[in-house]
């Protein structure tokens, strides 16, 4: 049986992975993954919270985060591909240097 | 049967938003855009007359503890609802639309009227996901134009980032309290002060409200988190800059209300979020010449002048500073709405500087009478709403002995002062020869740009009305 205070470091790791994948990742499919990656370290943090009280609120709020990283993943990506189009490249850099209207 | 009348706000909002989705899917032609702005029209002032009757009889009435209905939901949600009417009406849409414009206004509505009413941390986080991720949208929505396709993109990955701070913020406050209702959190949080007696948090919940604070101050771009502000205004529809600046910002400040109770703990980090913000935001809108951008740094400003009312509604005096803050978020809405659709008007395919706006006064007399009066309310210049705003703002604030604070604001708005009067002499003072500046608007936008501008005159005189109306 591994303890849910385990779950909640881990949950912490994933989320400092996820921190480090925004700010160094320069392609935006990337950075949009390591976002996916930081809300459900805080899924995990809830469903470890959920065993710790044993209360299914936590379990809940897993339920509705899901739903909403996948949303928000949809208008990244419809955006990611539209700025393929524009600009021929998801280099963050690039896209943010361009000066151009 | 009480049940579904108290949830009947939201339910229309859903259902209508979806609805006009559908119908955008479907039809695409000049009638049918018509016909789904008068139905968000509608819905939206539907759903804000269901709220406002609703708290006559059934205040006390929950679902399930997820929504509540309080005189301050209500209150918010009412302002909202208006604001949302507002921008269906007065606001230009880009070209491209087919009708989704109105249905993505509707979700984002019930985003912030989510947020004026949670009762628990899982209507926070809903309410405020389903407002940015219809913003993305609303945001990009020119996407025929590279600058706001980039400033979509831009707010949806840095507001994404800030969603999971905020979230993973809220799971590390559940680990530790094991509750997500706002009013349990409340008095476990005094509880786990007072444990050790020293005062001190636990640490799971230290680095949790540390995280939320992050994540909604980004959201309110308060000034260490601004930096996408000036950007996203400038490449966002007209319209839509208004709504961001104020029923979003408005919508979080009302979520984060019912927090009160962090300020004994974390009071000088909010403190000093405030004074960067009305500092800094006035500081940096000096230097700008494009008008967007000016009213975007503006905007940080105003953040912080709220914040000062939100400090002061702690312990005590919490009428004074919670009322305040409700006034203050009408009152700039208001104005900063009809601001942002007065510089829409104007625009051409650039951003609109400082020195387009020479000539405006004689092409456009309305136009240009109508933004003085809504930069006046910002600047906060009797007998503008803007100044009774700031006064019971930082009236508030002096009443809960917040009086450095105070006066950091009285200074950031002296400041302010500079750059909204450099709009206006640009706009009436500039010698003019040849203009190039057209105005294209209908009817109807100028009707009611210069209702709304009469309304900013007249509350501003009879600021009673205001509390009358919202019962607050």
């Amino acid at each position: 049986m591994i303890p849910a205070y385990h779950a909640l470091i881990l949950s912490g790791i994933l989320f400092c992975i996820g921190i480090v994948g925004v700010i160094a990742r320069r392609n935006l499919l990337f950075v949009l993954m390591s976002i996916e990656i930081m809300m459900n370290a805080a899924g995990l943090a809830f469903v470890a919270g959920s065993a710790i009280h044993g209360s299914y609120d936590g379990q809940i709020f897993f339920i509705f985060i899901l739903p909403v990283a996948a949303a928000e993943v949809a208008i990244g990506l419809a955006l990611a591909l539209l700025l393929y189009q524009k600009y021929k490249t998801l280099d963050l850099w690039v896209i943010a240097r361009s000066k151009e209207e | 049967m009480s049940e579904i009348l108290a949830l009947m706000p939201e339910i229309l909002l859903s259902v209508g938003g979806t609805v006009i989705l559908l119908i955008a899917a479907t039809a695409q032609n000049a009638n049918m855009r018509d016909f789904v702005r008068w139905l968000a029209l509608f819905i939206s002032l539907g759903a804000g007359f269901s709220l406002y009757t609703m708290s006559q009889e059934s205040m006390a009435v929950t679902s399930n503890g997820w929504l509540h209905t309080t005189p301050l939901g209500v209150a918010f949600g009412v302002i909202f609802m208006l604001i949302l009417a507002w921008t269906c009406v007065a606001g230009s849409v880009p070209e491209s639309d087919g009708g989704e414009w109105y249905g993505l206004l509707l979700l984002a509505g019930l985003g912030m009227l989510t947020l004026a009413r949670t009762a628990n941390l899982g209507g926070l986080f809903l309410g405020i996901e389903i407002l940015s991720i219809s913003l993305y949208v609303l945001i990009a929505f020119a996407y025929d134009r590279k600058l706001s396709l980039r400033a979509g993109a831009m707010y949806l990955l840095l507001a994404g980032f800030a969603s999971s701070f905020l979230i993973f913020g809220l799971a590390l406050i559940y680990v530790q309290y094991g509750t997500i209702q706002i009013a349990e959190l409340s008095k476990a949080f005094e509880a786990s002060m007072g444990q050790a007696g020293d005062g001190k948090l636990p640490l799971i919940a230290t680095l949790g409200f540390a995280l939320f604070i992050v994540g909604v101050a980004f959201k309110l771009s308060v000034v260490p988190f601004h930096m996408w502000a000036a950007e996203v205004y400038e490449a966002a529809p007209g319209a839509i800059s208004g709504l961001i600046a104020s029923a979003s910002k408005g919508a979080t400040i009302a979520a984060f209300l019912p927090f009160l109770f962090i300020v004994q703990k974390y009071g000088q980090v909010l403190w000093i979020l405030a004074a960067a913000s009305m500092v800094g935001g006035n500081l940096l809108g000096l230097r700008e010449t494009r008008v967007k951008r000016i009213l975007a740094y503006s905007s940080i400003a105003h953040v912080g002048y709220l914040m000062v009312g939100y400090l002061a509604g702690q312990a005590g005096v919490g009428v004074t500073g919670q009322s305040s803050v409700i006034f203050y978020v009408a009152a700039y809405a208001l104005s900063i709405l009809g601001a942002f659709v007065c510089i829409s008007l104007l625009e051409r395919e650039s951003t609109l500087s400082l020195r387009d706006l020479k000539g405006v006064a004689r092409q456009s007399p309305v136009v240009a009478f109508c933004l003085l009066v809504f930069v006046a309310s910002l600047a906060g210049i009797p007998p503008a709403i803007g100044f009774v705003g700031k006064f019971l703002l930082f009236n508030a604030g002096i009443g809960a002995k917040y009086y450095w604070l105070a006066g950091i604001g009285l200074l950031g708005s002296a400041i302010g002062i500079y750059y909204y009067l450099r709009i206006i002499v640009y706009l009436f003072m500039m010698p003019t020869e040849a203009t190039d500046v057209q105005v294209r608007h209908t009817p109807l936008q100028s009707a009611m740009l210069v209702a709304s501008a009469a309304t900013v005159v007249i509350l501003g005189c009879a600021p009673q009305l205001v509390f009358d109306f919202l019962r607050f």
